[in-house]
């Protein structure tokens, strides 16, 4: 009887673990969280992969559909009501089974709950709560919880929902409202907007200072059509850059990170923000359109992360882009607009700054940083010993990391280009826009052929790799995966001290 | 190409013996023999780890120091009062490093910072301050892998238990994490090179200790439950990846294999004994 259990509940996880695997979030950072005391678990800021699968991407939650039966018939999707597929739900017993168990011992950090749509949004969202209450209240689960809300859902259920999880998300899909009408004809773009915005709110409750952008926040202006890329949304922008301990660096101290509120002291809505996910390639949008609607998101709605996930024609739609193989499905895209995104959130960059309606595309053999630097050579060369924090990070080769150690470093030295080598700037790229106390590494000059030939040169096998899934370093700037030597470091030092 | 002094002898005539103080490999006695070295009075001393060198120097007179736990304090204390807490803790970090050098490297740090007060950390250029914090970030890396991918196993009593295998000595850096996150748990995490172990009794504070072989076989013997959770995460590790994505290397470069010598799902081969 046990093993005919078990015999289901493994064809259940085989079948819901599939069809979950296309939802690119698996982050479980941005919340701090000691033991509650009375079950298992805990959470840090950082995130923890625990493993990585075959296709080298981070597993670090249980990420499972509730169920994969649904009424909706998404284009790309699986799960559509048009497919034959067999179809199963968990019950939430299950779901917590799975979870306290796999947690025990040390698989996962946590929950990802996603769902197709059973009945109606309500009962699913229904059953997705009941999921993570019995989590929370009856196995005093500490871990990572992050819920998809499910659009058209009740108020009360996202509601009830956010103080249980620690990321909520709902996924915008595609970029335009448009795409969404002819790829997911039973979703609507103020179906998915209103419970981010919910949340969004909720949010802001907890820290109990109004958002710049929730203050005049008229949705209208982001329901109708694909208003996401008009040029108010792009021009209110006021976005500082994501880099919490630039002042303290300034200041001569080391924070580690940002002070996150403890779940034990305060009961918190969504701890660690909401995020979501577009759809890469299914539909003609530029670059540009792509990122100034993933800017708009950051802006208006705050949220931690925007994940782009490559379109893979799963479905073989024929009214879907055609893949013939696998390098057919837009690798090297999503990874520039990663970059882009990345640049975005932690250099101060603009979305205007790095692409144009006139050049709506990235440059497919450069990466985003070495594009803008090539098209704004009047900056350069960059003084290491003198410019400031945020001129260092706009050159390419200096990374987060490499900029704060020159700040602090030429503070007692001046700095040479073998001191800036060893605290990890990249020089092969970096030469070309710098000098060391009035001097370039080797007179070369500050023009756009000759330097866009040199970095093609060096990059061109990377770029190679990409597109044709050889790369091996082809996520690592994600910061789902904490590689970078730095904040591993800094992440041990803040658990000991 | 740094202001800081160096005041190491610049005499190099070698008809001066040097004196090195020899430790075992642990925190203490590197501490220990760090102590001694400075109370030798000359500056031509160095510290090393016994059986590190295996070629003698017949300039140099080999002294071996006993682990002495109030000197290895006194040397922790003035670290963190005339340096800073956060330099003591690179150091600690530093000293459970597998570089047989580790020692020595701490030495040379130690009296350069001694020399030029606490913000020598911020002089990266430096040689000495680089050593030392490549130690750390070393250690620091395999430290956080191991948050990552240790694996627990229930044995018959309910005990969850965990092997490792790593090059530096992480288990006190993992512990506190451990001791919060399965907190209402026992458990025990093994360094089986080291035949170390912290264990844990549920909602209590973790110790360390040292195991026998005899104890060390008591890691058989799994639940009933166990085999069908291992079989559930294989069942969900190899759904999850995307064929039209797999990319074998990439997966190698963020998991390395020797990591997965303990991971049922991710090891590439039938399980090691
Ligand atoms: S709602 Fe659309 S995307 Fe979600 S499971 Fe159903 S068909 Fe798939």
């Amino acid at each position: 009887m046990i093993i005919q259990e078990n015999m289901q509940l493994m064809e259940k996880l085989s079948i819901l673990g599939n069809a979950a695997k296309f939802d690119v979030s698996c982050s479980s950072s941005g919340v701090e969280k000691h033991n509650n005391g009375a079950g298992i678990g805990n959470s840090k800021a950082c995130g923890i992969c625990h493993s990585f699968s075959a296709d080298g991407r981070c597993i670090s939650l249980l990420k499972i559909l509730y169920t994969n039966e649904c009424i909706f018939d998404c284009r790309y999707c699986i799960n559509r009501s048009s497919n034959d597929v067999v179809r199963t739900s968990f019950t939430p017993e299950e779901v917590c089974t799975l979870t306290i168990e796999f947690y025990r011992r040390n698989y996962i950090e946590g929950l990802f709950l996603s769902s197709g749509i059973l009945h109606s949004p309500d009962y699913t969202m229904s059953q997705l709560v009941e999921t993570v209450r019995l989590l929370r209240t009856k196995y005093h689960f500490g871990g990572y919880i992050h819920l998809k809300a499910i659009p058209g859902a009740s108020g009360d259920l996202i509601e009830a929902a956010g103080w249980y999880a620690d990321r909520m998300s709902v996924n915008l899909e595609l970029p335009t409202a448009e795409g969404l009408k002819n790829l997911a004809p039973h979703k609507s773009r103020k179906a998915i907007l209103t419970p981010m915005r919910q949340i969004r709110n909720g949010i802001y409750h907890n820290s109990g200072r109004p958002l710049i952008s929730a203050v005049n926040d008229s949705p209208s202006a982001y329901i109708s059509g694909s208003s996401f890329n008009s040029d108010e949304n792009l021009n209110s922008a006021t976005r500082k850059p994501d880099t919490g301990t630039v002042s303290d660096i300034t200041a001569g101290k080391i924070t580690h990170q940002k002070n996150l509120p403890s779940a034990r002291s305060k009961k918190l809505f969504v701890p660690a923000g909401q995020s979501t996910q577009m759809i890469i390639g299914a539909t003609p949008e530029s670059d540009y359109h792509i990122m100034t609607v993933a800017e708009a998101l950051y802006d208006k709605y705050n949220l931690k992360r925007v994940y782009y996930s490559a379109f893979v024609n799963v479905n073989h739609d024929d009214t879907l882009p055609v893949q013939s193989d696998n390098s057919d499905v837009p690798l090297l895209r999503e990874h520039r607009l990663y970059q882009a995104d990345w640049l975005m959130r932690f250099y101060g960059f603009k979305s205007c700054e790095l692409l144009s309606q006139e050049r709506p595309n990235f440059n497919v053999l450069l990466d985003p940083k070495c594009d803008w630097a090539l098209r704004h050579l009047e900056h350069f060369p960059v003084e290491i010993n003198r410019a400031d924090y945020y001129t260092l990070l706009r050159v390419p080769g200096i990374g987060v990391n490499s900029a704060k150690r020159i700040v602090r470093a030429r503070r007692q030295s001046k700095l040479d280009f073998s001191d800036i080598k060893k605290m990890g700037v990249v020089l092969k790229r970096a030469l070309y826009f710098i000098t060391c106390q009035g001097r370039m590494m080797y007179n070369t000059p500050i023009e756009e052929n000759y330097i866009t030939n040199n970095l093609i040169g060096s990059d061109w096998k990377k770029t190679y790799d990409i597109a044709h899934h050889n790369s091996y370093r082809q996520l690592s700037l994600f910061d789902d995966f904490n590689v970078s030597t730095d904040t591993a470091a800094s992440i041990i030092k803040a658990e000991q001290s | 190409m740094n202001n800081f002094h160096d005041n190491s002898s610049s005499d190099n005539s070698t008809n001066i013996i040097k004196n090195i103080y020899l430790c075992d490999g642990t925190t203490e006695g590197i501490f220990t023999a760090i102590y001694r070295a400075w109370a030798d009075g000359t500056n031509r001393t160095d510290v090393r780890i016994k059986g590190s060198c295996d070629t003698l120097s017949f300039f140099e007179n080999y002294i071996e120091t006993k682990t002495d736990y109030n000197l290895a304090e006194k040397v922790c204390q003035s670290i963190k009062h005339k340096l800073s807490e956060n330099i003591y803790f690179y150091i600690y970090r530093a000293s459970l490093s597998f570089n047989p050098d580790r020692a020595s490297y701490i030495y040379s740090f130690l009296q350069k910072a001694f020399r030029n007060g606490p913000s020598i950390i911020n002089a990266l250029s430096d040689n000495d301050v680089m050593k030392l914090f490549e130690l750390d970030r070393q250690v620091g890396r395999e430290a956080h892998t191991h948050l990552e991918f240790v694996r627990f196993e229930e044995l018959e009593n309910g005990v969850l238990a965990c092997r490792i295998n790593p090059k530096s000595n992480v288990i006190p850096l993992i512990t506190e994490h451990f001791s919060d996150r399965l907190h209402t748990e026992n458990w025990i995490i093994l360094d089986t090179g080291r035949s170390f172990a912290a264990v844990h009794r549920a909602h209590s504070a973790p110790f360390f200790c040292a195991l026998s072989d005899e104890q060390l076989t008591a890691f058989s013997g799994f639940s009933e439950k166990e085999e069908n959770f291992k079989k559930l995460w294989k069942t969900f590790f190899e759904t999850i990846a995307i064929k039209e994505r797999v990319n074998p290397s990439l997966q190698r470069t963020m998991m390395p294999l020797r990591y997965r010598k303990y991971m049922n799902a991710e090891c590439p081969n039938p399980r090691l004994p």
